[in-house]
C-alpha cells in the first residue's frame, strides 16, 4: 500500500512541475484538475486500514470541487479571452523550473529537520507538500495574467490540503468542510472578479492592473 | 444569544436581496444596527454562556473588539442615509446585504472560541467585504479589490497552514483547536513545530491587519472604497485580523513563548511606522494618506502588545481610540470627496471657509489621529511609550518617537495645506452641504475619542484589564 502512496505522492509533484512550465491556460487548468484528483486519492490509501465514513466524504468533496468544478469554472471564466498563454512572465519558464527543482530539493531538507510526533505512513506527504506550496507561490509571484495567479493560488492550497490530510483524523469534520466550502466561495468571487476584470481590459493580464502606486 | 447575534443579521442580509425600495432598505440597515449595538450592550451586563459546543464564547478580549465593530458599525450605518441620497443609479441591494454579511463575520471572529472556526471567519469577512469595495467598479476599484483579494486570501492560506502546524503540535496530547484548551496544554506543545506554526499565524494574520511589509493591499482597497467602507475595513476589519493575533499571543504567553512572539511583532511594527511614513510623505491622496495612518497605528498595537506589560494595556485601549479616530476620518473624506469629487489633495483647498463643519471635522480627526494631546489616541500612545521605557527597549522608544513626530509633521503638512488656501477658480460650484446624518456620526466618534483622553469608565477599564491579564499584561 505503502508503495502505491509514494508513487501517488511524486506523480502529483510531478504534474505539479508539469503545471509550472507549461504556459498555456487551458493546460494548466487541465493538469491542475487531474492533480486535484488524484491528490483526493490520497486519504483513501492513507487510511485504507481504518477507513471511515467522512474520510470517504472528505476525498470525494475534494475530488468533485477541485478536479472537475473548478477547472470547469476557470475554462469558463477564460471562455472570451482570445490570447490563451502567458506571453510575459516575471519569471521565465526556465528559471521557473529550476526554482521549482530547487524547492522540491528544500522541501525536503526542511521535512527531515522537522520531526512529525506521530508515525505517518508516507515519509513523501510533508515534503510534497511544502513543495506544492512553493509551487503556488512561484505561480503566483511569477505569472502576470490573472488566471495563472489564480491556478497559482489553487496549487498552493492543494499543497495546503495534502498536509491537512495528515491530520484528518485527529482534527473535526467542521474543519476540513468548512475549508472545502471557502475555497469554493474563494474560487466564485475570484471568477467574479476576474470576468469584470476581463470586461474592463479585455485582457486579463495584471501588469496592466497598475494605476496605483505610490 | 451568540449564536442569535451571529445569525441574524445574515438572515437580515438575505432579506434584504429580495425588499425594493431604497429608502426601506436603509431603514432595515439602521434597526439591525440598532439592534446589534442593543445586544452588544446587554452582553456587558450579563455574561453570555458558551454555545454550539464551546464552539462560541465570550471573553473580555472578544467583548472590546465586538462593542468597537458594532459601535462603529451603528455610526457607519447612520452616515450611510445621508450618503447615498444622491446615489441611485448604483446597485444598492448588493451592497447593503453584503455590508450586514459583513458584520455577521464579523460577529463570528470576535465569539468564535476555535481557531478553525476563526480563519473560516476572517476568510468569510474577506469574501462579504469584497462586493463592498468594488461597488464604484471602476477601472482603479477593480484593480484594488482584485489585489485585496488575492493578498488576503494567500495570507489566510499561510494562516491555514500555521492552523494546521499548531495541531500537529499537539496532536500528541492537546487533541484539538479550541483555543482554552490549547492554553491550558500550552506548555505540552511540542515546541518546533509550535514556533513554525507561530511564524505562520504571524504573518497570515499581520497580511489581513495590514502590517508592513504584507501592507500592500491596504492603501489601494483604503482609498478605492466608498469612504464609509473605508471606515469599517479600518476600525473593524483591521481589529478582527488584530483580535486573532492576540489569540496566538495568548497560546505563546502560556507556553512561555513570549519573548519569540514579541520580538517579531516589535520588528514588524516598526517596520509598518517606517513605511507609513515613508508614503505618508508628500502623499498625493488624501484617503491613501488616511490608509497609511492606519498602516502606522497598526505598527502601534503591534508593538504595543510585543513590549508586553503596561503596554498590552495601552495597545488594548489604542484599539477603541484608532478605531473610533480612523472612523471619523474616512468618514470625514466621504463628505471632502462629496464637495469636491476628487481626492487629490492638490485640488482640495479652502475647506475650513468653504464648508466650515467639514473643516473642522477635518481638524479633529488629523489631531485625533496623529495623537495629540486630550484625544485618547494620545492616551494610549503615550502608555505604550511607558512600557518600552519601563522595560529598557530603548532603542524601540526612540524609532517609535521619532517615527510619531515625522508621521505629525508630514500630515500636518498635507492638512493645513487642504484647509486652508482659495479654491481654485473653476472648482468653485455650489455643492451639497452636510446633511445631519453625515454630521452626527462624525462628531460622536470624535467625542467618544476626546473623552477617552480624559475619563476611561470603570466598567471599559475593568474589561481592559481583564483582557490585559489574559496577555499577562
Amino acid at each position: 500500500m505503502n508503495v502505491w502512496l509514494d508513487a501517488i505522492l511524486i506523480l502529483v509533484v510531478i504534474l505539479g512541475l508539469f503545471i509550472v512550465s507549461s504556459i498555456r491556460l487551458g493546460t494548466m487548468i487541465k493538469i491542475f484538475g487531474v492533480q486535484s484528483m488524484i491528490l483526493g486519492l490520497v486519504p483513501f490509501l492513507m487510511y485504507a486500514k481504518d477507513m471511515e465514513f467522512y474520510i470517504i466524504l472528505v476525498s470525494l468533496a475534494a475530488i468533485v470541487l477541485r478536479g472537475f468544478i473548478m477547472p470547469y469554472f476557470l475554462f469558463w471564466a477564460i471562455r472570451h479571452v482570445s490570447e490563451r498563454s502567458e506571453a510575459s512572465q516575471v519569471i521565465g519558464t526556465g528559471a521557473t523550473i529550476l526554482l521549482s527543482g530547487l524547492s522540491v530539493v528544500g522541501s525536503f531538507l526542511l521535512a527531515s529537520k522537522l520531526v512529525f510526533p506521530v508515525p505517518i505512513s508516507s515519509d513523501l506527504v510533508i515534503p510534497s507538500s511544502f513543495s506544492l506550496i512553493i509551487m503556488g507561490f512561484l505561480l503566483l509571484v511569477g505569472r502576470t495574467k490573472a488566471i495563472s495567479q489564480v491556478v497559482g493560488y489553487l496549487v498552493l492550497e492543494n499543497g495546503i490540503f495534502l498536509f491537512a490530510i495528515l491530520l484528518l483524523k485527529k482534527m473535526p469534520l467542521l474543519v476540513e468542510m468548512g475549508i472545502l466550502l471557502d475555497l469554493f466561495i474563494a474560487a466564485v468571487v475570484m471568477g467574479i472578479v476576474v470576468s469584470h476584470i476581463s470586461d474592463e481590459f479585455n485582457n486579463m493580464d495584471t501588469i496592466q492592473l497598475s494605476t496605483l502606486k505610490d | 444569544m451568540l449564536v442569535f447575534l451571529i445569525s441574524f443579521p445574515l438572515m437580515i442580509g438575505g432579506l434584504v436581496f429580495i425588499v425594493p425600495g431604497q429608502k426601506s432598505r436603509n431603514r432595515i440597515l439602521l434597526f439591525t444596527a440598532l439592534l446589534h449595538s442593543a445586544c452588544i450592550s446587554s452582553l456587558w451586563i450579563n455574561k453570555p454562556e458558551m454555545s454550539l459546543n464551546g464552539f462560541l464564547g465570550l471573553d473580555a478580549l472578544g467583548l472590546l473588539i465586538l462593542s468597537v465593530i458594532s459601535v462603529l458599525f451603528l455610526m457607519v450605518s447612520f452616515y450611510l442615509m445621508g450618503y447615498f441620497k444622491n446615489e441611485s443609479e448604483l446597485s444598492h441591494k448588493i451592497f447593503i446585504g453584503f455590508l450586514l454579511f459583513f458584520l455577521s463575520f464579523m460577529t463570528l471572529v470576535t465569539v468564535s472560541r476555535h481557531f478553525g472556526l476563526l480563519l473560516i471567519g476572517i476568510e468569510a469577512t474577506t469574501l462579504s467585504s469584497v462586493p463592498l469595495i468594488n461597488f464604484v467598479k471602476t477601472r482603479q476599484s477593480i484593480e484594488a479589490t482584485w489585489k485585496f483579494l488575492m493578498i488576503c486570501l494567500i495570507g489566510i492560506a499561510l494562516a491555514l497552514l500555521g492552523t494546521y502546524f499548531l495541531a500537529v503540535a499537539g496532536i500528541n496530547n492537546v487533541q484539538s483547536l479550541f483555543i482554552d484548551k490549547l492554553v491550558d496544554h500550552a506548555k505540552e506543545l511540542s515546541l518546533p513545530w509550535f514556533k513554525m506554526s507561530v511564524i505562520f499565524l504571524l504573518i497570515g494574520c499581520g497580511t489581513k491587519m495590514g502590517l508592513a511589509p504584507m501592507h500592500t493591499w491596504l492603501p489601494d482597497a483604503h482609498s478605492q472604497a466608498p469612504s464609509p467602507i473605508s471606515a469599517l475595513l479600518s476600525g473593524c476589519l483591521l481589529n478582527c485580523a488584530f483580535l486573532s493575533i492576540l489569540r496566538v499571543g495568548q497560546i505563546c504567553h502560556a507556553a512561555g513563548q513570549t519573548p519569540f512572539f514579541s520580538s517579531i511583532l516589535i520588528l514588524l511594527g516598526i517596520i509598518s511606522m517606517g513605511v507609513a511614513y515613508v508614503f505618508i510623505l508628500g502623499q498625493e491622496d488624501y484617503k491613501r494618506m488616511f490608509a497609511y495612518s492606519s498602516v502606522e497605528h497598526m505598527g502601534i498595537l503591534a508593538i504595543g502588545i510585543g513590549l508586553g506589560g503596561v503596554g498590552i494595556y495601552g495597545s488594548l485601549l489604542h484599539v477603541i481610540n484608532n478605531a473610533f479616530t480612523k472612523g471619523a476620518s474616512f468618514l470625514v473624506t466621504g463628505n471632502l470627496y462629496k464637495q469636491y469629487h476628487s481626492k487629490k489633495v492638490s485640488e482640495v483647498r479652502g475647506v475650513l471657509g468653504r464648508f466650515p463643519v467639514t473643516g473642522i471635522f477635518l481638524l479633529a480627526a488629523f489631531l485625533a489621529v496623529s495623537g495629540v494631546p486630550l484625544f485618547g489616541t494620545f492616551i494610549s500612545e503615550l502608555i505604550i511609550l511607558y512600557a518600552a521605557v519601563l522595560g529598557h527597549h530603548y532603542v524601540v522608544a526612540f524609532f517609535y518617537c521619532l517615527f510619531l513626530a515625522l508621521i505629525f509633521i508630514s500630515i500636518a503638512e498635507i492638512i493645513l495645506k487642504m484647509l486652508q488656501g482659495q479654491p481654485a477658480q473653476e472648482a468653485v460650484i455650489p455643492a451639497p452641504r452636510e446633511s445631519l446624518s453625515m454630521i452626527l456620526p462624525i462628531l460622536l466618534l470624535i467625542l467618544i475619542v476626546l473623552m477617552l483622553g480624559f475619563y476611561i469608565p470603570p466598567f471599559l477599564n475593568n474589561v481592559l484589564l481583564k483582557g490585559a491579564g489574559l496577555l499577562g499584561g
